[in-house]
């Protein structure tokens, strides 16, 4: 019994050390090693005009995954376009919070929503391109790199399906 | 998905609790297994009731910067006290103490050092300036006889130090807050300085005259000697503190932890430190149990354990007497209930939440200043929290080093945070929002929250309520955090 329960909490300790291991190789599978260094302290989310989160963006590289969902709580959008970009994508219609299938459901398709929490491909093919975030960062990341690279990703994925 | 929320919660509190108030004894499961089996319980959760999940959601949450931040921390302690700059700075605390100024002027700014340098992580200043808390807590205890004079100096610094992300320039807890509530960079800085000034008198203050008769404390206290003092001691202590004062002036745009990994092989170099003094400060368990939080923490919010949280609060602010106000005092607290091994993790999870519970409290109050108070309370709350987190929070160093049980140092510290965040919300109230990193509109209140905090501190530490030391120490204090 002793020693399955040291086993366990081996395990458990090595797990955890993983998982650190895990967010560093994906940082270096997306060639942005520099996400490791994010503070995520918001001071790029303060300067976006469209409410997008570009530690998302970070936080989507670290993952290994552009899928992950970030927060973009300012864009416009009618109902159909959200569902056509992702049937699953969080939007805002007053207070209340509905996904992009269940907006065009309630409301109709021409409705106007807020998108509220997207993809984080999505996010980065509507962002601006303005700069700002990159401007803002604390410590210099290179924010727009990453922008870049997660929108060629998403058309290659797009093409390919 | 709101019952499955509910209960992964009701398991998290319940976990934490078993773990802490050793139901399940640390001996058999560690806090990080039972921290791991709830997170697979969580996930495992939504994956059969809700809707499909990505495995690289649970990575999401993850920051590995308050990890590094730790790991620098401890390299730079490991290389300074090989170096022998922490027996210089005991040396100079001891002629210090020859001074008129005395213990009282020391103690209060060692406390209020990690506020006045603002870090954006409170441990990366955690690990240096332990073995001179260490150092000065020994002292006093020694000179009043009261070996409670310890943890009283080491959970103040603690307490101090995990709170000092929030008002940090460089990518604190407050800029988070700041960033996501669009409001300007540094405008809650310093009423959150004042405020960390408040909870670390109180902890100290409860800890003295509350938390006293539990104290069970194995650590020996250090033979007094002559300690021969390396001439590279000093340098490398000056080395310390110049660097500390480049950071805090020049926010520089250079990630801290390359900068402590630069001061460590500058140290290495100047002082010939090796690899093994360095690793030999390295622990495992707060970093493991960190990360722990971490999965935790992405498990509960893919079940919905956060978002239960704010639907159960909504719930009460509408239908029960407590309303929005109510239960804006609840949410404020709530980190300090659910506190985690960082507050990056609960900060992030509930802030969309808070800046909600703002607007309905601006309109039941009729006072426009209520976001900002609610979401600045909010975040000092939840960068504080990593002080009693019995998660791997920062107190845990210090119950290590003091071989005090743990989680000891839990309650006096969130009472502390308790007693004292409704400062920092008082004075936002009444203050103006500024953008600046020196305004001097905050100086007169510094300077007086630094006199009353030297006051404090001359009284807790058994001098007279005016001694020179302890107010002078209260004004520097204050004076540093509004220029700084």
């Amino acid at each position: 019994m002793r020693r399955s329960l040291i086993i366990l909490n081996t395990f458990a300790l090595s797990t955890t050390m993983v998982y650190a291991g895990l967010l560093i190789v994906n940082g270096l599978r997306a060639r942005q090693p520099w996400a490791v260094t994010c503070y995520n302290c918001k001071a790029c989310t303060a300067k976006c005009i469209l409410g997008i989160d570009p530690q998302g963006f970070v936080a989507a590289a670290l993952a290994g995954n552009r899928d992950i969902y970030v927060y973009a709580t300012n864009i416009r959008l009618q109902a159909r376009q959200a569902k056509a970009m992702d049937p699953d994508m969080v939007v805002s219609v007053g207070e209340h919070r509905l996904r992009a299938s269940e907006a065009v459901e309630r409301l109709g398709p021409e409705a106007e929503v807020v998108t509220y929490r997207v993809r984080a491909g999505d996010a980065a093919r509507l962002c601006l391109d303005c700069g700002a975030c990159e401007r803002g960062c604390v410590l210099g990341l290179p924010l727009m790199r990453m922008i870049d690279q997660l929108r060629k990703d998403q058309e290659v994925h797009s093409h390919a399906s | 998905m709101i019952v499955i929320g509910v209960a992964t919660l009701f398991l998290f509190v319940a976990a934490v609790l078993c773990s802490t108030r050793g139901w399940i004894p640390q001996r058999t499961i560690t806090l990080q297994t039972i921290l791991l089996l709830v997170a697979v319980l969580a996930f495992a959760a939504r994956v059969v009731f809700g809707p499909p999940v990505k495995w690289a959601e649970l990575l999401a949450p993850a920051n590995l910067h308050p990890v590094t931040s730790t790991v620098a921390g401890f390299l730079l302690a490991g290389a300074l006290s090989a170096a022998g700059a922490f027996d210089a700075a005991a040396k100079l605390l001891d002629r210090l103490t020859g001074t008129t100024l005395g213990l009282p002027f020391a103690i209060v700014l060692l406390v209020n050092l990690p506020s006045i340098f603002a870090m954006p992580c409170g441990r990366i200043l955690a690990s240096p300036l332990m073995p001179i808390a260490l150092a000065l807590g020994w002292s006093v205890a020694r000179l009043r006889n009261d070996p409670v004079m310890v943890p009283m100096v080491v959970f103040g610094m603690l307490v101090n130090a995990g709170a000092s992300c929030t008002p940090s320039l460089i990518g604190g807890i407050g800029t988070l807050a700041e960033g996501m509530g669009h409001y300007p960079q540094g405008s809650f800085a310093n009423a959150a300085q004042f405020g960390i000034v408040a909870i670390t008198i109180a902890t100290m203050a409860l800890i003295r005259f509350q938390y006293r008769a539990s104290l069970s404390m194995k650590a020996t206290p250090p033979e007094a000697r002559e300690v021969q003092v390396p001439a590279q001691g000093y340098t490398a202590l000056a080395l310390f503190v110049a660097l500390l004062l480049f950071i805090v002036l020049v926010h520089p745009k250079i990630p801290l932890q390359m900068l402590l990994v630069g001061a460590t092989l500058a140290v290495m170099a100047l002082a010939g430190v090796g690899f093994s003094d360095l690793l030999a400060g390295v622990v495992l368990h707060p970093l493991s149990a960190m990360l722990a939080g971490y999965l935790l923490a992405a498990a509960l919010t893919l079940s919905g354990g956060f978002d239960a949280l704010l639907v159960i609060l909504v719930w009460l602010a509408t239908h029960s007497p407590l309303g929005w106000l109510g239960v804006a005092v609840l949410l404020v607290n709530v980190p300090l209930m659910l506190a985690m091994p960082c507050g990056r993790i609960i900060s992030v999870s509930l802030i969309p939440g808070v800046l909600m519970f703002g607007e309905q409290l601006s309109l039941v109050t009729g006072f426009q200043a209520a976001t900002p108070v609610l979401l600045c309370s909010f975040v000092l709350c939840g960068a504080s929290s990593c002080g009693p987190s019995p998660i791997g929070g920062v107190g845990n160093i210090g119950e290590g080093r003091l071989r005090i049980r743990d989680s000891w140092s839990s309650r006096p510290q969130a009472l502390g945070i308790f007693l004292g965040v409704p400062v920092t919300a008082l004075l936002l109230a009444h203050l103006p929002l500024s953008g600046v990193s020196f305004d001097v509109r905050y100086l007169p209140v510094g300077l007086g929250i630094g006199i009353l905090a030297g006051a404090a501190t001359n009284l807790l530490f058994g001098y007279r309520f005016h001694h020179l030391g302890g107010l002078l120490g209260g004004v520097a204090t204050g004076a540093l955090m509004v220029i700084l």
